[in-house]
């Protein structure tokens, strides 16, 4: 119960955080190339037990939010639900590995850090490359969006693993 | 009809994915268009208010670019009333108020919320059904012009400005009559705009100003757009490639004024047959 308290208020945050701090941040000539996206961190975290029809919910849920503040129609929110369907396999990966509490929130401290950046990174990717194609609607500019893509993932990574390492503490064993 | 069932059952999954990213499509398709209006934008009474609250703190930081905005325009203002003009011969005037008839109404407006770093730039506006806003309005500042209307909700609106790919407008020259298409390309850089389809007979150089257009019935004619950057000829053709850096300092945008054309829907009337 208590979880599900602390979630609800992080995705609030997450999503105001995301509109009101992270989008002004100022890239200067990069701008274009550039725009980090921290709130996916909430759907990386969220324990892995949660029933996974919920968890698409969750997602499109969560990128809705952001589209409304966004102008962004639902592009945002067809993202979500691409990573959050996509999340299982990666999660069930570290699982095999890694000995942890599945009914915890997924962070960095849980398990090893390497493997932890390798699967938001991979999924940070796959979620900006869906996120930029959707906004262009065309394979014309491909290259101008990889170039997005890997910049942007690797802003974004940095950000949420730096408020990870800031705001969720190592479990008590 | 067991094994369908049970077919269904395995992948409901799947179909759970699926439905939902059509429910996404459908809104991203409904957005897109450049004539249609969308749910999910920031025209929307919840992310409005939040917007309105965010700007009224960031507005502190503007107060002394936009105290001399103002001062700029009062001063052209002040020059033009009618107490600085010298009145002609009794014989010359003949006074007739009724033959003027109201073109076009000004509501003030502020802004909200102001994208900078997109290519799809949406302004949000703290003005809405409720003070007479309507799609379509043009919005302009002292500078120039800055967009027009494409969402409205109750007390809230969003506009399209100059700096977003969806956009097809028209200019002119300042000097001569000839039309060009506007637009904003994707080499364009923030605060330039592209005029594509300029004949090539126009006379233009570095520096000088083109202004809006009555066509398409939303800016009065007249209203400055951007100056001359440079001047290109497009291959294989008869028309020149204008590029323009505009007025309007999108960067620093506070005040704007929505235009109403009291005559567009007779206009557009005219149009449709």
């Amino acid at each position: 119960m208590q979880l599900v308290i602390i979630n609800i208020i992080r995705f609030v945050l997450l999503v105001f955080i995301q509109v009101f701090i992270v989008n002004n941040i100022d890239f200067w000539s990069l701008n274009y190339l550039i725009s980090p996206m921290i709130y996916i961190s909430f759907l990386f975290t969220l324990p892995v037990n949660i029933n996974r029809f919920l968890t698409l919910a969750i997602a499109f849920i969560l990128g809705l939010s952001v589209d409304l503040f966004m102008d962004s129609y639902g592009v945002h929110a067809s993202a979500c639900v691409l990573i959050a369907y996509l999340k299982p396999r990666f999660t069930n990966q570290m699982e095999t590995q890694n000995t942890f509490q599945s009914t915890y929130n997924l962070s960095v401290h849980m398990v090893d850090s390497i493997q932890y950046i390798v699967y938001i990174s991979s999924l940070s990717a796959i979620f900006f490359f869906w996120l930029f194609l959707l906004e262009e609607f065309s394979f014309v500019r491909l290259h101008y969006i990889l170039l997005k893509t890997i910049l942007s993932t690797i802003v974004s990574v940095i950000f949420i693993l730096v408020g990870q390492f800031l705001f969720f503490s190592k479990p008590q064993t | 009809m067991k094994n369908l069932i049970a077919f269904i059952r395995s992948i409901r999954f799947l179909l759970f994915f699926i439905f939902l990213q059509l429910l996404a499509f459908i809104f991203i398709s409904n957005g897109k268009g450049f004539q249609t209006s969308s749910i999910i934008s920031s025209s929307n009474a919840m992310s409005g208010w939040l917007y309105e609250r965010n700007q009224a703190v960031i507005d502190y930081f503007h107060l002394a670019e936009q105290n001399k905005l103002l001062l700029e325009e009062n001063t052209r203002l002040q020059s033009e009333i009618i107490e600085n003009y010298r009145k002609g011969g009794a014989e010359d005037i003949i006074y007739n108020d009724t033959i003027f008839e109201l073109k076009y109404k000004y509501f003030p407006a502020k802004v909200i919320k102001n994208s900078v770093s997109k290519r799809f730039n949406i302004i949000t506006l703290n003005v809405g059904r409720k003070q007479g806003i309507e799609r379509e309005m043009g919005v302009i500042n002292s500078q120039g012009v800055v967009g027009f209307v494409k969402d409205v909700s109750q007390n809230y609106c969003t506009v399209m400005p100059l700096m977003n790919e969806n956009v097809r407008l028209t200019a002119k020259s300042q000097k001569q009559n000839l039309y060009g298409n506007l637009l904003w390309e994707s080499d364009d850089d923030f605060n330039q705009v592209t005029v594509k389809k300029v004949p090539t007979y126009i006379d233009l150089i570095k520096g000088d100003t083109m202004v809006s257009t009555s066509q398409e019935s939303i800016f009065p004619e007249g209203k400055p757009i951007g100056r001359v950057l440079n001047i290109s000829k497009e291959q294989g053709s008869n028309y020149k490639t204008i590029q323009l850096e505009t007025t309007v300092d999108f960067y620093n945008l506070s005040h704007v004024m929505v235009v109403k054309n009291m005559f567009k829907e007779e206009i557009d009337s005219l149009n449709i047959q």
